[in-house]
């Protein structure tokens, strides 16, 4: 039976696209015939099932989450504050703009051996991934403050809206698209830098120690079956925040 | 009693408000005008949006009741919200429906903005105003896109809300002044 509908077309075209690019992957590892080279995916899953069930592998994913959440929370909350501070102070802008642009235009490599020598390699990925937020969360809620409706904005200063609730029901409603762009960019960035930063800082009992253990040894599915991991939990992580958010607005649509 | 006197704005050069001079005793003042002569921006004047290049404003209440030219509603929330955000502490839920049954909207306080006609939308803005408890009510065009029925009930509402107020309603039809009972003024 053909499917008619179009979004059972798009997930049937998403799934071919994954098995397409999953049956290159074999073939080349078949092609290849070198396992240190290129893993098959069977190999990968494999190590990866086999790494679930050791307790250490809890551990570095806690080790790694909690870092990572917290570096991203403290650059969202870095971001919004400068963000509302530099609409409202137009030289706040002035004086911030060198930086955020030396920020994302430094490589990362360079920031994360900037910091080895200031922090030790367990509090690295924290600050690298601060660093990587803060930026995006703030150009974009600036962006997204400075195209606010005027209208709106006058209105709530005729009616005498109070600013908590001028906030809450004026402003956050027109930032929600600006807010989920920055979101959905710098919750994929924040793991990819935090990992590089523990790569490079090789904390113990870190994620990025077993992805540098697992490279050291040349032992490549585990290396494979870490970035996995690290994918994996990227993805999760980024859809419960992006969940979080939207279901907090959903709510405030309702009160 | 406000008084906006000797008013002057020029935008860019180019005078809107010349010398313009107007009293608001309590009851229905309505501002008439062809497009372009300033009627916002004296109205945006007397609210302390704008600020004149020469001339004062006299006794502006600390509060004003305006329902913009445009509805300046928030989208995303619904009716009740939107009249709950503006008044505040006096908003009435009673009230808030008996205000939007008499301007043709009845049990709509649950819906979202977003999904409310234009028309609709413009008398949502209308009964913000009303509701409004100030003693100064500033209407531009609230008339504006309303089929003749809907006009009809919306003119007998301004005229109940504009009861023991000053109001300056501005109109394009000298026949909408005649129905407020207001006094009228031409720009």
């Amino acid at each position: 039976m053909k499917p008619n509908n179009p979004l059972k077309k798009e997930k049937i075209w998403r799934v071919a696209a994954v098995l397409f690019w999953l049956a290159a992957w074999q073939g080349g590892a078949m092609l290849l015939n070198d396992s240190l080279l290129l893993v098959p995916p069977a190999r990968v899953l494999q190590r990866f099932f086999a790494l679930v069930r050791e307790k250490s592998f809890y551990s570095a994913v806690l080790f790694s989450l909690a870092r990572n959440a917290g570096g991203f929370a403290l650059g969202l909350a870095a971001g919004v504050l400068l963000a509302a501070l530099a609409a409202r102070a137009r030289p706040v802008e002035y004086l911030l703009r060198p930086l955020m642009v030396a920020v994302k235009s430094i490589p990362v490599a360079s920031f994360i051996i900037l910091a080895l020598v200031w922090l030790s390699g367990r509090r690295v990925s924290v600050f690298i991934v601060f660093l990587m937020v803060a930026p995006i969360v703030y150009g974009n809620l600036l962006a997204g403050i400075k195209s606010e409706s005027v209208q709106l904005r006058e209105m709530g200063e005729m009616y005498r809206v109070p600013w908590p609730d001028r906030v809450l029901y004026i402003e956050l409603p027109q930032l929600k698209p600006h807010l989920m762009s920055a979101l959905s960019l710098s919750l994929g960035l924040s793991w990819k830098s935090g990992v590089a930063a523990e790569i490079i800082g090789v904390p113990r009992g870190s994620m990025g120690y077993a992805l540098y253990q697992a490279k050291l040894y040349l032992d490549t599915p585990s290396l494979y079956a870490w970035t996995l991991t690290v994918v994996l939990l990227s993805v999760l992580f980024e859809r419960f925040v992006l969940w979080t958010v939207k279901r907090a607005y959903a709510r405030l649509e309702r009160l | 009693m406000t008084r906006l006197i000797d008013i002057c704005k020029a935008f860019d050069g180019k005078p809107v408000l010349e010398h313009v001079t107007l009293s608001l005793a309590p009851g229905v003042t309505c501002l008439m005008g062809v497009s372009g002569r300033g009627k916002t921006t004296l109205l945006r004047i007397l609210t302390g949006l704008e600020t004149p290049d020469s001339g004062t404003v006299e006794d502006r209440p600390g509060r004003i009741a305006v329902q913009f030219q445009e509805d300046r509603l928030v989208e995303s929330l619904t009716v009740g919200r939107n009249l709950q955000l503006a008044l505040g502490r006096a908003y009435d839920a009673g009230k808030a429906e008996s205000c939007l049954a008499s301007l043709g909207l009845p049990g709509c306080l649950q819906l979202t903005v977003s999904t409310l006609s234009g028309g609709m939308k413009r008398r949502v803005s209308l009964a913000r105003a009303l509701l409004y408890p100030a003693p100064l009510l500033v209407l531009d065009e609230p008339f504006q896109g309303l089929d003749a029925d809907t006009r009809g009930a919306a003119i007998a509402a301004v005229r109940r809300g504009a009861e023991g107020r000053a109001a300056l309603v501005v109109t394009h039809e000298a026949k909408d002044c005649e129905l407020l009972g207001g006094r009228l003024i031409t720009l």
